[in-house]
Order: C-alpha cells, then structure tokens, then sequence
C-alpha cells in the first residue's frame, strides 16, 4: 500500500465521507453504525462488498471516511494520545502496523482470527502479532514479480527467459542498454527510498533485524549481496534516475525508457489504471530473477491489514464488518477484481478467476503468476515497529553509496551503526 | 552629536524613574492603606475594562490552551522518555539532552538552516532593497503595477509553489534544465546534488520573501523625508552616494529587522523544504524543524523531540539576541 501512501500525499486534496447504509429489519445482535478509516482506492474496493454485507447484517450502517494513508496513521496515532476520536475499523499499511501494535492502540483479535490463522499467507501475521496476541486482520499481499516490456526485450533480440539469476539480469540489461538505448529500470541515486534494496532483502528471507531484535545489516552476507546489486546496476549506469512516484518516473516507464519493473502486485493495478494505460499489450510478467544460493524467485512489498481500534465503542459490529469483506473468498475476490488488490486469504487463489488471460499483459494469466509467487514469499519481517525510523537511517546511507560518498560495506556498517544507537537494539 | 543623543536618552528614561520614586516616602509611612487602595482600583479597573476584557479572552483563551500549555508540557516532557500512549511516560532525566548533543542529525539540520540562509539572504536583502528604491522613484510609470507583481509570489501557498518549484527544478523534464539547453548549458541537478538542493530551496525562498522585504523597504523609504536626498544632491553626491550613505544608514533598523525575521524563518523552514526535497538528497536539506517532527510523529519519541526543540528555541533565541546586542553597539 506504500504507492497509495506516497500518491495521497501528492495528491492534495482529501475527500470527505460518503455514507452507505442500509436498515432493514432487525435479523442479528449486531446492530449500530461503525466508522471506516481508509484511502481511496480501498475504500472503491471495501464498498463493493458493502450491499451484501448489508442483506447479511441489516442493522449495521457503514460510515466511511477517506483520509490519505498519512492522515490515517496520524489520526490513529493522535486518538490513542488524546483517548478518543478513533474510528471503528481502519486501514493500516503493513509498514505501519508493527508500531501502532506496539502502542497499543489496537484491540486483540487473537481469538477471532484464530479459524484464519492457517488461511492467510503465514508471513502476514509477523507485523500483526506481538508476543502471541493478534492485533488485525490481514488483507492483501504484496507479491513481488518482474513486469517487463516486451517491445524492449523484442528490439533487443533477448529471450525473458533466459533471466533466471540476478546476473542474467545484469548481462541482460547490458545488452539492452546498448541495443536499444533503455535502462533495466528505474532507481533513483539520491533520492532512493530503500525499498528494492528491502525487496531484496526479504527476497533472501531476511529483514533489518533478526527474530532476537539484533540489526543484522552488517553481519548477515545477504544484506551485502542485495546492496551489491545495487552498486553493480549503478556502476555500469543501467538505471534510470528518478525518484520513485514523482512525474519523471511515471513518464519513463509509460514510455517504454525502462526495460524491467521488478515491483509488487499492485504495480500491475496502477499500470493498467492510471500510470501507462495506453500500453495495453506491451507488457509481460515473469517471475523474480534469484540470487545464487536462494531458491525464491518472488519477494513481498507493502500489503495492508484492517484493525479495530481499542477505543471503538462498537467491536463487535466492527468485526463481523471485518471478517465479512477479509474472510470470506467471495468479498475476497470481488475487491481483487475491482481494484487488484491481491487477497491475503489463501483459498482464493483456486479460483478461476486466477485462470483468466490479461490483455493488458498480451492475454498472459497474470494473476496465476502472483498466486504462485505468494507460495513461496519468505517469511522475514521487514516491517518492524521502529521501521519509519530505521527506513529512514537506511536510506541516507543507500544516498550516500549511490552518489558515490561510500562503498557497500560502509553504507551497511553506518546504517547498522546509526539504527543500534537510536533504537537501542544490539 | 553621539553625546547629544546619548543625554537626550538618558533625560528621556531618567524623568519617569523620577516620577516613580517621590511617592515612595509617603507609601512607606503608609503601606497597609496602599495595598488596600491598589488591590481596590485594580479591581475596579478590571471591572471597569470589563467589555474590553470579554473581547480579548477568546484570543488569550486559545493562546493559554494552544501555546503556554504546549510549552509548559514541553518543558516537563523534555525530561520524560513517551511513545504518545497516556500514562506511559518515563522519566529520565537529562537523558534527552544528553542524546541531543551527539546527534549528528539534529546537528546537520541547524547547518543545512545556516548554508540555506548564507546562500539567499544576503542577495535577497540586497535586491529588495534595491527594487524598493527603483520602486520608489517617481519617473517610475505602473508603479503599483511593479509593486503588486514583485509582491504576488509571497501571497501564493508555500505548498502549491513548492510543487511548481519541484517540476521547474527536475532534471531531464524540469523547465529550468529545458531552457538552459537552449543556451547551452549542461542539464543542473537541481534537487539530486547536496550543494544544487541547498540553492533550489534558497531560490524558492528568494522567489518567496523578495517582494515581501521590497514591501516593508518601501514603506520605510516613504518615511525618509525627501529634503535629505535634496540637500546631498545639492551638495554633490549621485544617486548610487544617495543610496549608501543617506538611504542604507537610515534604514538600518528596518534592515536589522528583516534579517532577524529571516534567521528566525529559516531555521524555522518546514513547508518548502518538505515538499520540494523531502529534505533530501543525504538529509542535505533537512531543517531542524523536520527532525523534530520526524521524532516526534514519524518515530514516536515526543520527549526526545520535546528536548530538540527546546535546544533549538535557545539557539536561536541566542541566535537573536547577539544580532541585536551586535547591532546595537553599531548605533551608539
């Protein structure tokens, strides 16, 4: 959810709530009005459950008001400061969530996400769980693949398929760059948010920190091979330098400039929509190249979970609201279709919706390339309950070596350095 | 003239300290009967004012709740370690600070507010003032014309300039690298060098604040009586003579004020350089403003941001004070 995090921010008008509700007669317990916090491509999804959440508890009304993820986060953060004013379910990033569990600013759901437990992809639960009590209820995931452009490679004379490892890659884009002008893809040099450094990161089943709290940045081998990457594909010049979501990189990916998008799921969703809708047919997705020594050829980037705040007055309503439009595969599904937003809950992916070609993708089944990926996302927990801060301290040292101020090893060792000193870990 | 000024001030702030003192003998003799009758009349007073009052509280209201009661928590929570949660505060004591001293961070943002301020202060100062006297002559035609379009940037939303500023400044699709191309100028990488973002949010702030300090020169110049300028000119001097040594020396004061103001404003900044740069690249462009903000609401340690700010309000305070001691003596 992190892209929608970044275009609210730009985007700056906010919207107000529209209210839906429907009251018939009384046919369950569960009755009242609850109040959903939420940014605006979700909130299309959400409601597209939202008539037949209705027929199934006609005395629950749903108000809804859209917020950008960053207001979101602040209002939450702002309620459980000021002990009232928070809404009865919210959106939560996954890059969020560990801090606001930590708060304490979110009712234990332990119990009622017990039957989903095993039904939801294993590692969502890492941000929402501490010391065994579950805080909210996953949504979707953030499989990783590599959308690619099928005019490049084919002007290119390079086979997709030959790109199995990370230094296929690498040939790959050297080939590319010199047949037909392009960059392998877009990545940004001072202005790098971090975030393929951690996609490769959590390719390799590793996050910052181990499962002890102990940064591993400058200990663990694999944060070197992720960061060596980096410095490889930045030496031979076979990026595009543009900062993530910002006009420029928007532009040089509709345009063809950039050969590869080794990017989540929802990239997909905002391709289609809004980023390069006129490329319909240009583009294809197979799975993540790997390193050698790691088998997963996927990774995962953002995702979202709903929760329940401790101040609501309505917990009930609000998790049967919950459970609803996240635990059932019909709802599931019906979001997905709307907006693609690739479901948590594991039982959908054998539906045949899976099995449908993509035009936008030249008739490819995407959905079936994420539905396998998902299979095989490591378990690592990237999104700590310090990680605002600790993205934060990365990327300054990520700027420093991409402008050629420090080398890999440097940059490892100052972000470790500079993350233990202001998070009090080991 | 130095000593007839100084005795002129002197007299001036001697004759009321005088006033002051000669009822003291008779109050001394009666002390009870005074208080009374001063408890009576500020009470009557207040009675009296007390329409005047009601219209006033509002403001003094929120000021007690929005400013003093912030301020007064900030004090307390600088010495407390809190995640924002009630109740879960710590105490430590001088912890904060001590932290405070040796964050590199917190640090590089005060000189990131030094460099930005170096590199548009001194130029923007010059050029308003010199557009304020161009302004200011009365050949000029469209007067109020010129001085309305130097003025318009101030009054446009930091926000939507900060935008603007950001797709003029990029460096393959920006307009500025654009036109420099047709002169023949290699592209700038405005916002993706340490150096070359300093000076895009200088120039942000110079597009910003130059019409503004053109306004307030304007009016000072209109106070400086035109019978000065006539007799220099009688005596010889050109206008460029004019201008250093009758027009700068009298506006001194109002110089002294908007550079306050300035130093004040930028290590202030928040909007600009949010926006424009996010404060990068390499924290380049960081203010301290942003890092307390960042500590507070971003990573959740409000005492710690609590204690940046107060260091940071004492520096500048003292920032301030040593410009106006500095600036002082300069007059007497």
């Amino acid at each position: 959810m992190k892209p929608i995090h970044k275009l609210a921010a730009v985007a700056l008008p906010i919207g107000l709530a529209a209210i839906i509700g429907v009251a018939t007669q009384a046919q369950s317990g569960v009755k009242g009005e609850i109040t959903i916090w939420a940014w605006g491509d979700p909130i299309k999804a959400l409601k597209t459950v939202d008539d037949s959440f209705s027929k199934a508890f006609p005395n629950v009304t749903l108000k809804y008001v859209q917020k950008s993820p960053n207001d979101v986060n602040q209002g939450l953060k702002l309620a459980i400061s000021a002990g009232s004013g928070a809404p009865d379910v919210l959106l939560i990033a996954d890059s969020d969530l560990a801090q606001f569990v930590s708060l304490g600013g979110l009712t234990d759901v332990t119990t009622q996400t017990k039957p989903y437990l095993k039904r939801m992809n294993a590692y969502k639960w890492n941000a929402a769980t501490l010391k065994g009590r579950v805080y909210s209820m996953p949504w979707d995931s953030g499989p990783v693949a590599m959308y690619y452009r099928r005019d490049v490679f084919q002007k290119a004379g390079v086979d997709i398929n030959s790109i199995k490892t990370w230094d296929d890659y690498l040939k790959a884009a050297q080939i590319i760059k010199s047949k037909t002008g392009a960059k392998m893809l877009p990545l940004s040099k001072a202005r790098n948010d971090s975030r393929f450094f951690e996609t490769l990161l959590w390719q390799q089943g590793i996050g910052y920190t181990n499962k002890d709290g102990a940064v591993i940045l400058d200990k663990d081998a694999r944060a070197k091979v992720a960061l060596d990457l980096l410095v490889k594909l930045f030496k031979d010049d076979l990026t595009a330098d543009f900062e993530s979501w910002t006009d420029p990189w928007y532009k040089t990916i509709a345009e063809g400039e950039i050969a590869t998008l080794p990017m989540a799921s929802w990239m997909g969703g905002f391709l289609k929509s809004w980023i390069a809708p006129k490329t319909v047919g240009q583009w294809g997705i197979v799975p993540l190249p790997t390193f050698s020594g790691s088998r997963a050829r996927t990774s995962n980037d953002g995702g979202s979970h709903l929760a329940i705040p401790e101040l609501s007055k309505n917990k009930e309503a609000a998790w049967a609201y919950i459970e609803y439009h996240l635990g059932r595969n019909e709802s599931q599904l019906t979001m997905y279709k709307a907006t693609d937003i690739f479901p948590s809950l594991e039982s959908t992916y054998k539906d045949p919706m899976f099995n449908e070609p993509d035009a936008f993708f030249a008739g490819q089944k995407s959905r079936q390339i994420f539905a396998e990926a998902i299979k095989t996302v490591p378990n690592a927990t990237v999104y700590t309950a310090d990680y605002p801060e600790i993205n934060g301290l990365m990327t300054l040292e990520l700027q420093k070596m991409a402008t050629g101020k420090q080398s890999a090893a440097d940059a490892l060792k100052n972000a470790a350095n500079a993350i233990r000193e202001r998070t009090r870990r080991k | 003239m130095l000593s007839f000024q100084h005795g002129l001030n002197s007299s001036e702030s001697e004759t009321p300290l005088r006033n002051l003192e000669k009822p003291q003998p008779v109050a001394m003799s009666n002390d009870s009967t005074r208080l009374g009758l001063r408890q009576v009349s500020l009470g009557h007073r207040l009675w009296r004012g007390r329409w005047g009052l009601l219209f006033v509280a509002p403001f003094f209201l929120l000021f007690a709740v929005f400013s003093i009661y912030p301020i007064l928590f900030s004090i307390w929570l600088s010495f407390h370690e809190w995640n924002g949660v009630p109740g879960r505060e710590l105490a430590v004591g001088f912890e904060n600070f001590r932290f405070a001293l040796r964050d590199g961070l917190f640090w590089e943002s005060m000189t990131n507010a030094a460099l930005i301020f170096v590199l548009h202060l001194p130029l923007m100062l010059f050029l308003s003032l010199v557009l304020a006297v161009l302004l200011n002559q009365h050949f000029l035609k469209l007067q109020g014309l010129w001085r309305a379009l130097i003025f318009l940037p101030h009054l446009t939303s930091m926000v939507a300039a900060g935008f603007t500023f950001r797709l003029i400044l990029e460096k393959d699709s920006g307009f500025a690298n654009a036109a420099l191309g047709v002169l023949g100028i290699s592209p700038i990488p405005w916002l993706d060098d340490v150096w070359w973002a300093r000076i895009s949010v200088a120039l942000l702030l110079f597009w910003a604040w130059t019409g503004y300090q053109m306004v307030i020169f304007l009016s000072a110049l209109q106070t400086i009586p035109p019978e000065l300028n006539e007799a220099a000119m009688m005596d010889g001097a050109n206008r460029i003579q004019i201008f250093w040594h009758i027009t700068i020396p009298l506006l001194k004061p109002v110089i002294i004020f908007c550079f306050t103001v300035s130093v004040i404003g930028t290590f202030a900044l928040y909007t600009e350089t949010t926006i424009l740069t996010g404060g990068g690249p390499i924290h380049a462009t960081s203010t301290p403003t942003m890092e307390i903000f960042a500590n507070a609401f971003l990573n959740l340690k409000y005492g710690y941001a609590a204690a940046l700010s107060y260091i940071y309000f004492l520096i500048v305070v003292a920032a301030t004070l040593i410009q106006l001691r500095f600036t002082n003596r300069g007059d007497s």
